[in-house]
């Protein structure tokens, strides 16, 4: 099968405004949010992890994101190939202050202009695993044959509408992201914009192995254990590779108090030998639709730089399970999962040259 | 023992928020609202939590220890509600 | 090239009258909190599969859904509400459109590969499914619920065979009594 690699890659979270910003600042700290206010009957303080780029008008300030992102990632060069677009929340921010109409079509069509695209353009809404689902979707295109080039582009803006409804779902936590923690308590939420982008045509350091998007409607909100389960079997499956195999996970796990029980034991009961584990939720936040990009371009970075992350928590012992507080030698292959919203269980596996 | 005047203004609530089939007249005051009784799950119970935060002003929060006893019946809830309201 | 041959669809545009009565009847009750949009959408999936003689959706079919619209009336219900005060639970979970998947996949007993595409056009979607689906097929479904409202579901599996002479399809020959087969090619969408 014609291997898909990942030619180029670009970020702006609240640790920077590009990859280079972003491995500067990871190690120097875990805590990189401002608090968020909200209004009304359960009113207060939440943490969140704002990208530092002060620009009042909200498309302005989208359309410098993404054109810096898409540029990093090497976008101009593949214009009239596949883009694909991976949100949870569009332009809404925007629609929010009045500066926009709701429309799916018009915000494809205004990222597209800003990025002067003329190829296909999707926009893949599966919450937050949007991005790995386009990134599926991306695969299948390139491997079909159907295109060669492909740009999978995680956009999650600062909105209250996500804000207010994690905020009213009772998940968001008033003290910290802290994943598998013994004192977790919810998610931070985090703004993102992330660009991968794919090719058959040239060899890069990380190819896509392949992956699995598996939905359980048993919990409209949150993660089964079945289906973590089988998601891992699917997954391997679809990239020819065993659980042996896997060198490193990259977790969903944002601090939920069931969801990271739920994603333990999936694992526990997936793998015999337990790979080193690995969370970018404490350092990032967890950005939605935007995150599997996000994620996969800090992660490889990472992998490739020797830079690695700061845990600040203590881990739950409950879970039996443990995040690696140093750099794993010699990986291979790792596995970047997210479990989401709408019972949504995605993973791929990326491969090392 | 019949509802009172404040369990019956709990029960409309109930029945408005959740978009219940059932009418506020038949909710008995010491019936159960999860599982058996008006089969309410975990989500109902977290809009109805900020339904009742809107209207009464007390919050209640979906990993209280106590929520199985505060949300057992109409008479316990309505007995919370009243205990906690901001006078 | 990708044939598929068409074995079941709904096409309720607009759906008929009493959709809703036959829905409550199919789902055993009447659903209370999904909102119009995520109901519209069962209604149109489960005939579909219903037609198309399949009591399940096997585990290895494609779910792919498609909307114009999607979740614009709860999404405006949920903003209004966010003027003052957080928006209500049940009715932020309306405007993600990936509930309606969750929902269908509890529905039909289904647990697999789903995803929802904002925008775009039927055929743009169809191209989306014939890169990803394998033998088992796909569900494909665009909903919309404004303007009459629309629940169009097509049951796909790839095949070998050909059908009559290919036409170049529009979204209407793909959502047609005629068609049996569906071509894609290339960037182009094709129906016979």
């Amino acid at each position: 099968m014609t291997p898909v690699n990942i030619a180029g890659r670009g970020l702006a979270c609240s640790l920077g405004l590009s990859v280079e910003q972003v491995l500067a600042s990871l190690p120097q700290t875990a805590v990189h949010t401002t608090q968020v206010t909200l209004p009304g009957a359960m009113a207060g303080d939440y943490p969140f992890h704002a990208i530092p780029l002060s620009q009042s008008d909200w498309n302005e300030r989208a359309r410098e994101l993404v054109q810096r992102v898409a540029a990093e990632a090497g976008a101009q060069q593949i214009r009239d190939g596949v883009l694909l677009i991976a949100t949870s929340s569009f332009d809404i921010g925007a629609v929010e202050r009045g500066a926009t109409q709701m429309d799916y079509q018009a915000f494809a069509d205004k990222v597209a202009a800003w990025l002067d695209w003329s190829g296909p353009v999707h926009v893949v809404n599966t919450a937050c695993t949007s991005s790995l689902n386009a990134l599926l979707a991306a695969q299948a295109l390139l491997r079909s044959g159907e295109a060669t080039d492909a740009l999978v582009l995680g956009i999650e803006l600062d909105n209250r509408l996500t804000l207010g409804g994690f905020a009213a779902l009772q998940l968001l936590s008033r003290t910290g992201s802290k994943p598998f923690g013994d004192q977790r308590d919810g998610l931070v939420l985090g703004e993102a914009v992330a660009a991968l982008r794919l090719t058959t045509r040239e060899h890069a350091i990380w190819g896509l192995a392949g992956g699995a998007n598996v939905v359980d409607g048993e919990q409209p909100t949150g993660a089964s254990v079945r289906a973590v389960k089988e998601m891992c079997a699917h997954a391997f499956a679809d990239s020819a590779v065993g659980a042996d195999a896997i060198d490193l996970i990259k977790v969903q796990a944002a601090g939920s108090p069931g969801n990271d029980a739920v994603e333990a034991q999936g694992l526990r009961e997936t793998f015999k030998h337990m790979p080193p584990l690995v969370s970018l939720k404490a350092a990032m936040g967890h950005a939605m639709g935007a995150s599997g990009a996000a994620e996969i371009v800090l992660l490889t970075a990472c992998l490739e730089r020797g830079v690695w992350l700061l845990y600040e928590h203590e881990v739950d012992k409950e879970l039996g399970v443990a995040l690696a507080t140093t750099m794993p030698q010699n990986v291979r292959r790792f596995m970047a999962t997210i479990l989401g919203f709408g019972g949504s269980h995605a993973s791929v596996i990326l491969e090392r040259a | 023992m019949a509802a009172s005047t404040q369990e019956k203004e709990l029960a409309q609530l109930i029945v408005t928020s959740l978009n219940l089939e059932v009418s506020a007249d038949e909710i008995e005051p010491d019936a159960a609202l999860y599982g058996e009784g008006l089969g309410l799950d975990s989500i109902d119970i977290l809009e109805l939590s900020l339904a009742i935060s809107k209207t009464y002003g007390v919050q209640l929060k979906s990993d209280d220890a106590d929520n199985n006893k505060i949300f057992s019946s109409l008479r316990s809830l309505n007995e919370h509600i009243q205990q906690h309201r901001p006078k | 090239m990708t044939t598929f041959a068409i074995q079941g669809r709904c096409l309720a545009v607009p759906p008929p009258l009493d959709w809703r009565e036959q829905l409550a009847g199919m789902l055993g009750a009447k659903p209370r909190r999904i909102g119009n949009w995520a109901e519209l959408g069962l209604y149109g999936a489960l005939n579909c599969l219903a037609e198309a003689g399949e009591k399940e959706l096997p585990p290895d079919a494609l779910l792919l859904l498609g909307s114009q619209r999607g979740t614009y009336v709860p999404t405006g219900q949920a903003l209004e509400q966010m003027h003052d005060d957080l928006p209500m639970p049940l009715t932020f979970l309306q405007t993600q459109p990936s509930q309606l998947l969750a929902l269908l996949a509890a529905q039909m007993r289904w647990r697999g590969h789903a995803a929802f595409i904002a925008g775009g056009t039927p055929q743009t979607l169809l191209e989306l499914a014939a890169a990803q689906c394998g033998s088992a097929g796909v569900l494909l479904g665009w909903v919309d619920e404004m303007e009459g409202g629309g629940s169009l579901w097509l049951r796909l599996k790839p095949c070998e065979i050909s059908g009559g002479k290919p036409v170049v399809a529009s979204a209407e020959s793909m959502f047609s009594l005629e068609a049996t087969h569906l071509y894609v090619v290339g960037n182009g969408v094709q129906a016979a």
